[in-house]
């Protein structure tokens, strides 16, 4: 009675990417996997960013990232940065990788709390090596040399990410069947088969579906997703502008009156994404938002965010478009079908007739879009632009408990409050408080037994450290270039 | 220079010194006014105590130097938990602080197992401090985690009043104020409702910011004064009392803590340097204590040294441990029975939090209060729902308390647990705290419950393959177990603590 057929059913990278995780990790134990591909488009001018840990996935995937970023003119990226949030020119950036080391034993925060508060001139970001590199320009790609690589992640133009998998799973000897409209035929809680326009039947033991409207899904009734916007923006507008030169190893989004826009540096053009709430800007008036002038016409897309509490359903896993979609503060959309698809590699039902692994995969994969969530609610959450309607409004909308208790914890004494899913570390989250004006009131009392000369003297050294580590690096023109003649 | 902030610690026994200890080690006494007050006149609970790794943590973090501090307190080594007659009357297996096995392929070792298990033998034979504890051997783990001798811990059986009796000398010698009295009044302040001062029976009053109750069961401040109340799992956890008594050691010393299921909950023996210590944890529903004192006494494996003494609990957690500005530790926070060995393990964990959290005017932000309160319910409900596995897993049905155990409505957390396990062998991993995989597989493999597929993953490898890598791993752990020296000769070796104290 174990499973020996999987049909997944959608368009673009979901479908692509679930498939070949699931014949690379099971082809060998005779699963067999089958892709019904329905018509779908990428928006051009889409932009996915992935988050550093990427690299892991592609492994799981076989996919050269280095390869990719050739295929897709792709850049590499150290973090984001946050403009105007706090109002003004007020800026912070979201780096990748740890901020300062330990001392004694104690988080570094700790110790730069203390110092602050006597009047250290370095800021949070100076002891983050990632974030020094970001602003100058310069990283390092793993190379097999003995230096310690920088934290990095990648931005990919959607279109040719999306070409480029569907070869891959054709590489892998995916047998892909399209489809326009494939029907699932459901009986007692489960799906027993997909009847496709030709009349051909596709049974199988579970089935993964990516489809827009989870039109596989539904046919087991049940699953209404919630509500999951993180903000009243209704609307984004996707568009490209000329490429950055010299070209910026972070992902930028600004804040404006209604909502948000960002750029995706690309090597041969910048992405360009606008978020806004239509109530109370024009279509017209959000394009005269854009941060870069726009080269050729922009798309304009609905935004509904929402998540489905119960996206594994009987024997039908809904991920990708079918299980939420989210406002894309933190481009994250990558990263969740990650999470997505390695919890069904994890959770591959062990039994074709009972999967209680749908119970496990719904309340993980929940808590990891949970804190998410809590991630892209915060900037909105403590934004201190005070004045303008649709930031008043973000400061007054519930955040979870999670959150809250997050953000007051930090704000007595510095630390995160740790859950158990969390794509971000602490010292993201704490970049992110500090950027936002968060100022912790105390710090841990452990730290004033520690000789304050020789803290001195550690801070002066990773200073210094870091220093020397990012002159030595490539500037992002230099690493692409031999990503590029590979 | 502000006014410095006073803290008065409630009650000097184990929970007690230990926070005081760690104050001293840790905060700045120049900032911090820290005093415990005891008095001599109150008994303290020890009586012999089985403890986890993590007190080794505890120890190099506050600084006590290990062979000193094992000596003074008669201390022995400690690889895991016998559990005997659990499952069903004469099975047994222990608990290890280990690891099974070793990574073989892309699977966990576990499901590795779990596909070869008609021919590759018991997962026990897999892991190195079980099958170095049932030879009686004992050595430190490797650090280099590619020495078959790495991959395990251990910890302690030790006199907890000695312990006591050990940090009070150690914290002294660091600065910490101790207040001989016994309290005989609480006062809250008027208007905040907090905690303002404890009066003594010499007439002295000590007001402090913060109070760390660890006056024991009877939680003096967090109880009495504050009525905090408590969250009861007693339906869970049905035993209720508990019979103590040491006896003469025997030779040789086990480097294990022994619990053996009984007809009205379970008896443990914990082996000391100069003598063993043994109790009987039972349910007053279905046991009267003479009855308890008297199978216990027949039931040592020494002659006993004194008469068996009672306690009285019930199982709970404080609803919070901490609440306005007290701090419950210890009994005082809530109640599990010593099953896991997990009370110096809580008292620890208190401690450790109250320090990163600890408040530094009189005026305590809310936030501190609510993050202490949910760290510390992770924990508690953690081990709660580990400790009724052990009760729940059982097939007997020779006498009342496992007839119960076995109909009762047990926390849905674990009817999860269970369920998923015993389909596929899933465990929840969670980032840090107690119990890790090896732990519930251990309990749940030990006392019957045997996943009916295993993971997809551990499909893959070839079964010759298979068969080989694990006979190789099981002569590995034989052979690393053999070459350790015994139990007794490391502690001759390294803290012996001389005859009988």
């Amino acid at each position: 009675m174990t499973p020996r057929r999987v049909a997944i059913i959608g368009h673009g990278d979901a479908p692509a990417m679930a498939a070949i995780a699931l014949r690379r990790a099971f082809s060998r134990v005779g699963l067999e996997v089958e892709w019904i591909e329905t018509p779908g488009d990428i928006p051009a001018h889409c932009v996915l960013a992935g988050l550093p840990n990427l690299q892991a996935f592609h492994r799981l995937l076989g996919l050269d990232t280095t390869a990719l970023l050739r295929a897709t003119r792709g850049t590499y990226t150290l973090g984001q940065q946050y403009l105007g949030f706090c109002g003004g020119e007020s800026e912070f950036l979201h780096s990748y990788g740890p901020i300062g080391r330990p001392i004694a034993g104690l988080p570094f925060m700790q110790f730069w709390l203390k110092a602050q508060a006597a009047g250290l001139p370095a800021s949070l970001g100076d002891f983050a090596r990632e974030a020094v590199a970001a602003r100058n320009g310069r990283l390092r790609v793993a190379d097999g040399q003995n230096a310690v690589a920088t934290a990095q992640g990648c931005h990919f133009d959607a279109c040719r990410h999306a070409a480029g998998l569907r070869g891959h799973a054709l590489n892998q000897g995916i047998a892909i069947t399209c489809d326009n409209a494939p029907m699932a035929v459901a009986e007692k809680g489960r799906v027993t088969k997909l009847r496709l326009s030709d009349g051909r039947e596709v049974r199988a033991d579970l089935f993964i579906d990516t489809t827009p409207n989870a039109t596989i899904l539904s046919a087991l009734g049940d699953g209404m997703p919630a509500a999951a916007a993180v903000s009243s923006c209704d609307r984004l507008l996707l568009g490209s502008a000329a490429p950055l030169r010299p070209l910026p190893l972070y992902s930028r989004v600004v804040a404006h009156r209604a909502g948000w826009s960002a750029l995706y540096p690309l090597q041969d053009r910048t992405g360009i994404v606008l978020a806004y709430d239509n109530a109370l800007i024009t279509d017209d008036e959000a394009a005269a938002l854009t941060p870069l002038p726009l080269t050729g016409a922009a798309q304009i897309l609905p935004l509904a965010p929402f998540q489905r509490q119960r996206p594994w359903i009987g024997n039908v896993v809904a991920i990708g478009e079918a299980a939420g979609q989210a406002e894309p503060l933190s481009a994250t959309g990558l990263h969740r079908l990650q999470i997505a698809i390695t919890h069904i590699v994890s959770l591959l039902p062990v039994r074709a007739d009972a999967m209680p692994e749908a119970e496990i995969y719904n309340e993980e994969v929940s808590a990891w879009h949970a804190r998410l969530r809590d991630f892209d609610a915060l900037p909105y959450a403590r934004n201190r632009r005070a004045g303008e309607a649709f930031w008043d409004a973000a400061r007054a909308r519930q955040i979870s408990p999670e959150l809250e208790a997050r953000i007051g914890l930090f704000g007595a004494r510095g630390m995160i409050a740790q859950y158990n899913q969390d794509s971000f570390v602490e010292d993201e989250w704490q970049a992110c408080l500090i950027g936002l004006g968060l100022a912790p009131r105390s710090w841990d009392p452990q730290v004033e037994r520690v000789d304050e000369q020789m803290v001195m003297a550690d801070f002066r050294d990773q200073l210094a450290s870091i220093r020397a580590d990012v002159t030595a690096m490539e500037s992002h023109e230099a690493a692409l270039a031999r990503a590029m003649a590979r | 220079m502000t006014v410095p902030f006073r803290i008065a610690i409630i009650g000097g026994g184990t929970a007690g010194w230990m926070c005081a200890a760690a104050c001293a080690a840790k905060l700045d006494l120049q900032r911090y006014d820290v005093r415990l007050i005891e008095s001599d006149e109150i008994g303290i609970v020890g009586v012999g105590e089985a403890t986890l790794p993590q007190m080794k943590d505890f120890n190099d973090y506050i600084g006590v130097d290990e062979a000193e501090f094992m000596t003074a307190t008669q201390a022995t080594f400690k690889l895991g938990i016998e559990f005997v007659d659990w499952g069903h009357i004469g099975s047994r297996y222990i608990h290890p602080f280990g690891s099974f096995g070793r990574p073989i392929g892309e699977a966990e070792f576990f499901h590795y197992w779990l596909r070869a298990r008609q021919t590759a033998g018991p997962l026990f034979d897999y892991c190195l401090p079980i099958v170095a504890a049932e030879a009686g051997r004992f050595d430190f783990p490797a650090k280099d985690p590619a020495d078959p001798k790495s991959a395990f811990s251990y910890a302690y059986h030790l006199d907890a009043s000695l312990y006591a009796k050990y940090l009070r000398g150690w914290s002294e010698a660091r600065g910490m104020q101790r207040v001989e009295g016994r309290i005989i009044h609480v006062t809250r302040h008027p208007e905040s409702g907090d905690i303002a001062h404890v009066m003594l029976a010499s007439g002295e009053a000590i007001a402090a910011d913060l109070f760390v109750d660890c006056s024991g069961f009877r939680g003096l401040l967090i109880e009495q004064a504050l009525e905090t109340g408590i969250e009861d799992w007693s339906h869970w956890l049905p035993c209720d009392r508990a019979m103590a008594v040491p006896c003469d050691k025997i030779e040789g010393i086990t480097p294990f803590t022994r619990s053996t299921a009984r007809e009205a909950g379970w008896q443990w023996r914990i082996p000391l340097q100069h003598r063993t210590g043994n109790g009987y944890v039972y349910a007053s529903e279905w046991m009267s204590d003479d009855e308890a004192a008297s199978l216990l006494l027949a039931r040592l494996d020494g002659a006993p040294q004194a008469d068996p003494r009672g306690l009285r609990f019930k199982a709970c957690k404080r609803n919070k441990a901490w609440n306005r500005n007290v701090i419950a530790m210890g009994l005082a926070s809530g109640f599990l029975e010593p099953l896991e060995s997990t009370s110096i393990y809580l008292v620890q964990m208190s401690i450790a939090f109250l320090l990163t959290l600890m408040p530094d005017r009189a005026e305590i932000d809310p936030a501190l209060e609510r993050e202490y309160n949910r760290v510390m319910d992770v924990e508690y409900d953690r081990i709660r729902d580990f400790l009724i596995l052990h009760y729940r897993a059982t097939t007997r049905d020779d006498a009342e308390i496992w007839r119960y155990c076995r109909a009762m409505q047990i926390p849905e957390s674990l009817a999860d647990r269970i369920e998923r396990f015993r389909h596929r062998g899933h465990i929840r991993e969670y980032r840090d705290g107690l119990f890790g995989p090896p732990s519930w597989q251990a309990v749940f493999i030990g006392q019957g419950i045997v996943p009916e597929a295993s993971d997809a993953m551990a499909e893959l490898m070839s079964e010759a393959v298979l068969t080989e890598r694990m006979a190789k791993l099981r002569g590995l752990v034989g052979n690393t177990a053999a070459a350790m020296p015994l139990h007794a000769e490391t502690i001759a070796r390294y803290c012996p603590a001389g005859g009988a104290a």
